[in-house]
């Protein structure tokens, strides 16, 4: 195909939220079908900007980035970066507009440098000023706007011709002569097709209706990615379509950093070296009376990796916020495959990598070129504690990572139906029928394909679906990710727009992929409701007097084992779901390495690979163990021959191959992603190459490639699965031991795991606790010990909510125990509905009946 | 650990009814407890009968539907994993596509689900425990207030 030199300038897709109707990706595709050799994105954000720029490099199309921006006279007005220094800028603009709606003059002086300016569009007053034929007021807009702009020779005037709401081309063209600019030619594209106009419909009426926003649709349905010569035909201006090419050629010095790192700056690297070996040292001597040689040689290899890499003072910033967890109390502990490093046991806790067999090259080795990742699980009702405290350590530098919500199935077909007015109740109708499971899916393929929507009302509402399943995957909202934290090597705005949470917390326009893709150091603070449950429990036992060094538990206790031997495991960590119950009662836990076992073994990968039966079975011996070679003997040992540990793939490359660690790792990450690879081919080269090496003949290596090359990409990482299976022993523990606090721990601590409270509640009755009904004299805001019974809080009542519940207990701490409902509601003036559902919830029983006095004082006390 | 529900005596169905309509747990029993006497007669058990079952025996158990589980598959088949309770315990079913075409639309809109199947027993003393779904027992697959009311109804107290 010939290249077209137009390049649309003005382009907005669906990361302008409910306004386009299509993706970067999708719009890159479509220049390259239209032969344009550039193209812009400029949303009314930054949110797609890193994913563009990506999909267009790859397509060998020039990414323009810029941003539709409000100015202080309520016209929108483009900004283009033309290098990065300039998108610094452009993320400055946007941050302002998303915490304070628009730009001011003084903001355009401030952070315009470097960036291409297009007036003048659709939804400008220079453009209203034109189409009233107040020629002079458009000019003193353009005027006025050129006056602030640290660059006013890089403004240009957008010239369209979208129908009659347009002005005359001519205005346009005598305007930007008498100021001595240059006209360029835009379409404001919203769709990539004419047919798409619906779509865009569809999507302002979702924001009129759902978001109550005052929105006007575009006019016509000619705002779609034309191509050039359609743009030659509406506008008679050679220059105007001339320009867009020049506009391109512009910002052709813009490039994001892609593929390096950009961690915090550091100092003096030589000092934060000598720290973390220092910090390390100290812990190893404190932990253990006897030290192995086996510590010594292990962490003055692991520091000599870290610090050959420079990135010990990130390691001392991990450990700085884990003290801060620490000093607070807040239980936290690390995942993945960080907690297989020694380093990391001695700086933030966790299990003994060495006791336990995992592998620090999983972890880092030197052919990773990426930030090692150090995940940390913090109990979830404290997590904002923490990340106030990283936020707080750098504030220009850190901001939170968004998360992108797309339309799903089903809440498409609920907004679509709304847009289309329909009434609320047949909405209702109409979803009802599209199981939650539908998620994810394509809603034609599952309306063919489930039968239970044969026959389904939403069966006829062909347009419906129709319109729904078009808009499906589209971005419909950003919000915060809850756990992300990037903290840039200096000024975060010069990396990404940055807007406020409704909490007030800094939050970027990269989600974590973008992140990733730009190199920027992330931290994962997450947060694991059963830390929340574990530490909620402790608080039961404390009050209860019963002393328990709980981080310090034995790993053999036979009760604990005996538990989860008979599968009643519901509340335990990861090992409540049907399928890890049914896994219990086969497997028969008996320590704590068969807990390590159990988290790995109920993944996609080992039961869909039937890998299940295979280790039980060889566990149980009814069935041999195969031998291979006496490297791969030890190296799967521990799991009877069965590959269940990404570990164990990297130590048959090592031991049996004899690949470098870094070469296994990269042999094991290849079989993971993307098996057809050329570099997947070249691995396997490499591994038999060196299995002859090593003097193995042929057909066994084959034999073995094929082997580990068959089950690699099933694999659990042993160090997460180790770090996890410790909660797991916590919480079953708690559960052996302590059955009343570990249910409280539980109920209280939100949605823990997969069962609603009711199935808790259940199971604490059939251990023989008493649940006892809400009372407005005795329940609180959560659910409490009562004797050796549970107390369901008042919340739990249908109709209920946490003010009407807060209002009682204050109201019952004040002025006493109530004594009557009549009492009762002179007290608290309650709703009728509510009055109603209290008394058949059982919360008003017996209460003329107590011993008033004697009640009030155990109250009291 | 006991299984079996505490309340030994006599299960009252009106105040179960109750806290179906006004809560979101059950304080007093388990819900099933007041439909038990009428699940026997329809040959319908309880999850603790089946540890006695051997596998292979052809079950029928009711419970309330905890959770409906649609794990993704390399084949794109879709297996469904059901989740059920009643006053003793947790009961897990197995739901293949062949079953789904004729009993979905009733698993995904009942929140008490009877169901007829082969019981699958595996592990040491059989102690995990899947029922293979065959039928669903429409009779008393639905919703949970209507059954408690015509119990109300049918046995006044």
């Amino acid at each position: 195909m010939s290249m077209d030199t137009f390049v649309h300038l003005e382009v907005l897709s669906g990361f302008s939220f409910l306004w386009g109707t299509f993706s970067p990706e999708d719009l890159v595709e479509a220049a390259v079908s239209k032969g344009h050799r550039a193209v812009a994105l400029t949303d009314y954000g930054l949110h797609g900007a890193v994913r563009f720029y990506k999909a267009a490099v790859k397509r060998g199309i020039q990414p323009i980035i810029g941003s539709k921006l409000p100015i202080w006279d309520g016209s929108h007005v483009i900004f283009l970066a033309s290098d990065f220094k300039s998108y610094g800028n452009l993320c400055r603009l946007v941050s302002i507009v998303s915490d304070f709606g628009v730009l001011s003059r003084q903001d355009l002086s401030h952070y315009s440098k470097g960036l291409l300016t297009i007036a003048g569009l659709r939804d400008s007053r220079i453009n209203r000023s034109l189409n009233n034929g107040r020629l002079s007021v458009a000019e003193f807009c353009l005027q006025e706007l050129r006056s602030v702009l640290k660059d006013p020779e890089m403004v240009f005037l957008s010239v369209r011709n979208n129908g009659e709401t347009d002005q005359p081309i001519e205005n346009v063209i005598s305007l930007a002569q008498t100021n001595n600019i240059e006209i360029v030619a835009t379409n404001e594209v919203t769709f990539l097709t004419s047919q798409d106009y619906i779509l865009h419909r569809i999507l302002v009426d979702i924001q009129r209706k759902h978001h109550h926003r005052t929105v006007i649709p575009l006019p016509n349905d000619t705002f779609f990615f034309t191509s050039g010569y359609e743009m030659r035909s509406r506008i008679k201006n050679d220059r105007a379509i001339e320009n867009t090419q020049y506009v391109a050629s512009l910002c052709k010095g813009f490039s994001f950093p892609l593929g390096r790192l950009h961690p915090p700056y550091i100092k003096d690297p030589r000092e934060a070296s000598l720290n973390l070996s220092k910090r390390c040292f100290r812990e190893l001597a404190m932990r253990r009376s006897n030290v192995g040689i086996e510590y010594f040689r292990r962490l003055d290899w692991e520091l000599g990796s870290i610090n050959g890499m420079g990135i010990a003072d990130f390691f001392l910033l991990v450990r700085k916020i884990v003290d801060f967890a620490r000093r607070n109390d807040i239980r936290h502990t690390v995942r993945g495959s960080a907690a297989g490093s020694l380093v990391v046991y001695l700086l933030l806790g966790g299990v003994d990598p060495i006791a336990n067999d995992l592998l620090f090259e999983r972890f880092i080795n030197e052919g990773r070129g990426d930030m090692p990742d150090i995940d940390i699980d913090f109990d979830s009702e404290r997590r904002d504690e923490v990340i106030d405290y990283v936020l707080g350590l750098f504030p220009r530098q850190t901001a939170m990572v968004c998360t992108i919500h797309k339309l799903k199935c089903r809440s498409a077909v609920r907004l679509v139906a709304r847009a289309m007015g329909y009434p609320l109740n047949e909405i209702n109708r109409l979803a009802s029928c599209l199981p939650w499971s539908l998620r994810g899916r394509d809603l034609k393929l599952s309306l063919e394909q489930l039968p239970e929507l044969k026959g389904a009302p939403i069966q006829r509402e062909k347009q419906l679906i129709d319109l729904a399943s078009r808009l499906t995957g589209l971005p419909f909202q950003s919000s915060l990710h809850l756990g992300g934290v990037i903290i840039a090597p200096d000024d975060i705005k010069a990396w990404t727009a940055v807007g406020k949470s409704p909490k007030g917390v800094p939050v970027s326009q990269l989600d974590k992929d973008d992140v990733e893709a730009l190199g920027l150091l992330k931290l994962d603070i997450l947060g694991l409701r059963m830390h929340t449950a574990i530490r909620k429990a402790l608080e039961i036992l404390e009050e209860k007097r019963i002393s328990l060094d709980f981080d310090r538990i034995p790993l053999d206790d036979k009760r604990t084992y005996s538990l989860l031997c008979s599968a009643h495991s519901v509340g335990v960590f990861q090992l409540e779901s049907p399928g890890q119950r049914g896994l219990l009662g086969c497997l028969q836990p008996k320590e704590f390495k068969d807990l390590i076992a159990e988290v790995s073994l109920f993944r996609p990968g080992p039961v869909e690979g039937d890998m299940v039966k295979v280790y039980i079975e060889r566990r149980n011996g009814e069935q041999p163990v195969p031998f291979w070679h006496e490297s791969i003997t030890k190296a799967l040992e521990e799991t009877y021959g069965v590959i269940l540990f990404q570990e164990q793939v990297l130590r048959i490359a090592h031991f049996f191959a004899g690949l470098s660690y870094a070469e296994a790792d990269a042999f094991r990450r290849a079989m993971t992603k993307d098996r057809k690879s050329r570099k997947m081919q070249l691995l396997k080269k490499s591994f038999i190459e060196g299995a002859l090496a090593q003097g193995h003949d042929n057909d066994l290596a084959q034999e073995v490639f094929n082997h580990v090359s068959a089950f690699a990409s099933y694999g659990f990482c042993k160090a997460h699965a180790a770090s996890f299976a410790h909660i797991t022993y916590q919480s079953a523990y708690l559960k052996a031991h302590y059955p009343q606090a570990f249910y409280l721990g539980i109920l209280n601590a939100g949605q823990v795991g997969s069962y609603p409270h009711s199935v808790i509640v259940n199971e604490a009755r059939r251990r023989g606790i008493q649940i006892y009904p809400p009372h407005v004299n005795f329940s609180g805001l959560r659910y409490k010990a009562e004797g050796s019974g549970i107390r369901t809080p008042l919340e739990e009542i249908n109709g209920v909510g946490t003010a009407m519940a807060r209002r009682i207990i204050a109201n019952r701490k004040r002025f006493g125990l109530f004594k009557s409902k009549e009492e009762f509601l002179s007290r608290i003036p309650t709703p009728k509905r509510i009055q109603s559902i209290l008394s058949i919830a059982g919360a008003f029983k017996n209460i003329e009946d107590f011993e008033w006095e004697m009640l009030q004082e155990a109250y009291n006390a | 650990m006991p299984e079996e529900s505490r309340y030994t005596g006599r299960i009252d169905r009106e105040q179960i009814y109750n806290e179906s309509i006004s809560m979101k747990v059950f304080c007093h029993a388990h819900p099933l407890s007041a439909l038990r006497p009428s699940l026997y007669k329809d040959n319908i058990i309880k999850a603790t009968d089946l540890r006695r079952l051997p596998t292979g025996s052809i079950v029928r158990v009711v419970g309330l539907l905890i959770i409906v589980h649609t794990p993704p598959t390399k084949s794109g088949k879709r297996v469904m994993f059901l989740t059920m309770e009643d006053e003793t315990g947790l009961m897990d079913v197995v739901v293949f596509p062949k079953t789904q075409k004729g009993f979905a639309r009733t698993i995904l809109t009942s929140q008490v689900l009877a169901v007829q199947g082969k019981l699958q027993k595996q592990g040491v003393g059989g102690k995990s425990m899947s029922i293979i779904m065959e039928k669903a027992i429409k009779n008393w697959s639905g919703n949970l207030h209507d059954f408690l009311r015509i119990q109300i109804e049918s046995n006044p107290s």
